[in-house]
């Protein structure tokens, strides 16, 4: 039998918060099928008529809930079904577009980046990528003024030129820094990014005729408000690219004022992927959901029960707010003091207070403390969405349950910083 | 300062995967404290790369390559704008992490490492742990629109370039040597080497950047810590000066280095065909050989005060001003901790002006702070004679030194003459014990 610490040692690079299940071996040997109801309801939209129908669905959540994952395992599944009949075109914006200073035009130049590259990979015939880049130039202008992270790497172009003619100062909102971009009134520009998009499209239909498209974009979610507002400005552009679409959104932005006119050519109903909820309405513990996080983190810890008793793995669970990002990083930590301290007891409750207080520390430097007035706001009571509240929410403060009747929890950590104040 | 089970945490996780590390360092002492013991404590390889640089996220996937740990840091050069900017490209880009091949170490000082959770959080999200801990703080300004939480948030911010700090030479105590250097700099053309050095805390970094703007365009402040190949050797870093490319240089960030490494450094920086000015720590001094170095004095003068506080937003009274240019040593770093705490005091009492009262019990904040640092009954540093000290070869009591110096407040090291003093606030927490 393994000790805990061979136990410990194997399992803390497999506990890394910052590895993405993006990849096929590494859904096979760490995904948990969370049986969200959002990412069915999801799923199945998209089966039922989204796809066929062209829609253009939402998707947003807090930091940490899993959007990526969820997306690549949508992916996954919609490729699996139905004899391959669907073609997912997935990719980060941030691969083929620098997201500062982002707005309507570059995500098309991203968006027309991909589907070629899809093209391309699929077809022997796929087109020459200097002759496209030639295409999106004339489309879209210099391309030093979008050229991509790789690119840049790859042509060795300078940032300054990549960022285009950037006017005006940064300043931060709310915390996250903003660039203004160029305002790009030149709709012809536009509508000719939208065409080329849809030629490269039309032409992977035309090798696959029965193939049904559906483009994937991820990490709008993390552009701050402003610059997202630069992006769905013009966003009858984005909308009118000829295949069904999942695009990630930034959370407060479908909070904002203006979020009706800015994402009016979208699916009204957008998707919120909330935290795993490990505890309902009442704060009552749902042992079901806390019994799938145990398993995401079996994945990762061969011989878990001795590492954590099970009341000290139900507890890790319950003040991780249901956040699987969090609930690694404390087990990581409790790993390393085992190795460290040459434990050989598993852990109980009363053991873990260390691993607790990193994430006490993280809400004590993320919440700024004109929101925690809001905090207590909350706890008192008052559900009225603003600001500060979405702000809280994208932070995973304030966990929001909304996808059958809609509820705001404080996350179990961030308690203290109520009472401080 | 890591404890002892935070390194060994930080030695085994290093070990085992690639973690992406946050390392609270308070201070540029604190920081070349921590690189030393890690290239002494890791058998692998340890690269450190600007975080400010362009690219923050390239720079350290380049520093990763074949595995090798990438110490970042050096972000508190930039001006508020430029840290906006990179703050959000490192928030967008963060997946691009997932391809680095080693560890990475961030290193930073508290209010960066809040400044990254607040404005960068998916990439925060991302950390493997923050090492380091939490300053204990007694409060903030009530109020966060009022002038006093401005003045408060501005003064927190620790800016190793702050060209706030640039006053008329006339009034700041190195007039006519900063006009000598200008001068000289100006009208170089041979080969010349230059050394600046200053007590930690006075603003070294930021008089060399003045002299660079004063020279104008020959001249360029380059980092050889940032820019030059690694390991350091005296040579590697000397390359980083020649791929500058100015015709005359301006060498910041010695006193990320190791004592031995600045003195491969000073040697072969006489070999350089162009005229160049560094600046040393002041104990390591010794490094400029028989040339004699420019002393950068800590301020002087009330006015002074009044008007460094004015640029970050805080007014003061006269006689307030004239107790914190006394009781921060003539150390701006010092100024600036005591005015931001000297601002919860005056807001705690609803004043929108520091006073004498609020500096006083600002004064009583820190040097609690103090007696916390000095956790030993008797520092032996207290009690050795401070030409004592210049002499010592004790490493545990240089280490003790170091820390004191790291952590201000405590020890000033003069030039001239040469010799280590107590700090006006470490007279008044550890007076009776001071001979």
């Amino acid at each position: 039998m393994k000790s805990l610490l061979d136990i410990c040692k194997e399992a803390v690079p497999r506990l890394d918060p910052a590895q993405p299940i993006n990849r096929k071996e590494l859904h096979s040997a760490l995904y948990v099928d969370r049986e969200e109801p959002a990412t069915r309801r999801l799923f199945q939209l998209l089966e039922l008529s989204a796809i066929r129908e062209r829609s253009k669905l939402l998707l947003t959540g807090h930091i940490g809930s899993g959007k990526s994952t969820e997306l690549y395992h949508l992916k996954r599944k919609l490729e699996e079904a139905r004899g391959q009949r669907y073609t997912v075109i997935d990719f980060s914006v941030a691969d083929h577009a620098d997201l500062l200073g982002l707005d309507t035009r570059k995500v098309l130049v991203a968006i027309a980046r991909a589907v070629f590259r899809r093209r391309s990979e699929r077809s022997s015939g796929g087109g020459d990528p200097a002759a496209f880049e030639a295409r999106l130039r004339e489309a879209a202008g210099s391309v030093t003024e979008i050229a991509s992270a790789e690119q840049r790497r790859d042509t060795g172009l300078g940032l300054e030129g990549s960022l285009g003619p950037v006017k005006g100062k940064a300043n931060t909102s709310r915390g996250r820094s903003v660039v203004h971009a160029r305002r790009y009134d030149d709709v012809g520009e536009l509508r000719r990014l939208v065409e080329l998009v849809n030629g490269e499209l039309e032409a992977i239909r035309e090798a696959r005729p029965r193939a049904e498209l559906l483009l994937v974009i991820d990490d709008l979610e993390k552009l701050d408000i402003a610059t997202a507002r630069a992006v769905f400005k013009s966003g009858l552009a984005i909308a009118s690219i000829d295949a069904a679409m999942v695009l990630t959104v930034p959370l407060p932005l479908l909070y904002s004022s203006d979020s009706a006119k800015l994402l009016g050519h979208f699916d009204p109903d957008p998707t919120t992927l909330p935290l795993i909820k490990v505890t309902n309405r009442r704060g009552e513990v749902q042992p079901v959901n806390v019994g799938r996080m145990r398993r995401v983190i079996e994945r990762r810890v061969d011989g878990l029960e001795r590492v954590c008793t099970p009341a000290a793995m139900e507890h890790l669970a319950l003040v991780s707010g249901g956040c699987v990002r969090d609930l690694i990083r404390m087990l990581r930590r409790a790993c390393l003091d085992a190795i460290v301290t040459e434990r050989s007891a598993p852990y109980e409750v009363d053991d873990l207070r260390g691993a607790e207080a990193e994430i006490r520390t993280m809400f004590q430097r993320q919440v700024h403390r004109h929101l925690r007035g809001r905090l207590g706001l909350l706890r008192g009571g008052d559900e009225q969405m603003d600001e500060a509240l979405a702000e809280l929410i994208t932070l995973a403060a304030v966990l929001e349950y909304n996808n059958d009747d809609t509820w705001y929890r404080l996350h179990p950590l961030v308690d203290h910083l109520v009472d401080a104040d | 300062m890591l404890t002892e089970p935070e390194r060994a945490r930080l030695a085994t996780s290093l070990s085992l995967g690639k973690p992406i590390l946050l390392v609270r360092v308070d201070a540029v002492a604190e920081r070349r404290a921590f690189l030393g013991w890690l290239r002494s404590t890791h058998n692998g390889v340890v690269r450190v790369c600007r975080f400010g640089d362009d690219d923050p996220l390239e720079a350290i996937l380049t520093a990763t390559a074949g595995g090798a740990v990438a110490v970042a840091g050096g972000d508190e050069w930039m001006d508020a704008d430029a840290r906006a900017r990179w703050l959000a490209r490192l928030n967008t880009g963060r997946d691009r992490l997932a391809r680095r091949e080693g560890p990475v170490i961030v290193l930073a000082d508290d209010a960066t490492l809040d400044e990254f959770a607040r404005a960068a959080p998916d990439w925060w999200s991302w950390r493997s742990e923050v090492l380091g801990g939490r300053p204990e703080r007694t409060a903030t300004p009530d109020g966060d629109a009022g002038p006093l939480a401005s003045a408060y948030s501005a003064l927190r911010r620790d800016v190793t370039v702050d060209e706030s700090l640039y006053v008329d030479p006339e009034e700041d105590g190195w007039g006519p040597a900063f006009r000598g250097l200008v001068t000289r700099l100006a009208a170089a053309e041979a080969p010349e080497l230059h050394f600046v050095v200053g007590t930690p805390g006075v603003g070294t970094t930021t008089a060399l950047h003045r002299v660079a703007k004063q020279v104008g365009g020959r001249a360029t402040v380059v980092n050889v810590v940032w820019s030059g190949p690694q390991p350091y050797t005296g040579a590697n870093l000397a390359a980083g000066v020649v791929n500058a490319g100015a015709p005359v240089a301006i060498v910041a960030g010695l006193e990320h280095l190791a004592s031995p490494q600045v003195q491969l450094w000073a040697r072969d920086a006489e070999l350089l065909d162009r005229p160049v000015l560094c600046a040393l720590p002041v104990d390591l001094a010794f490094a400029a050989g028989d040339r004699l170095p420019t002393l950068l004095p800590p301020f002087s003068g009330d006015a002074w005060v009044q008007e460094a506080l004015a640029a970050r937003g805080l007014s003061v009274s006269p006689s307030a001003a004239h107790e914190l240019a006394r009781l921060s040593g003539g150390l701006p770093k010092t100024l600036f901790r005591l005015a931001a705490e000297a601002c919860v005091s005056a807001s705690v009492r609803g004043l929108e002006a520091v006073d004498v009262e609020a500096v006083e019990a600002a004064c009583k904040v820190e040097i609690v702070r103090l007696r916390r640092v000095v956790r030993n009954s008797t520092p032996r540093w207290l009690d050795a004679t401070s030409s004592d000290l210049v002499t010592t070869l004790d490493p545990a009591l240089r280490h003790e030194l170091d820390v004191a110096l790291a952590q201000g407040h405590l020890v000033v090291q003069n030039l001239d003459p040469v010799r280590f003093v107590p700090h006006p606030l470490a007279k008044r927490a550890f007076g009776a014990r001071l001979r």
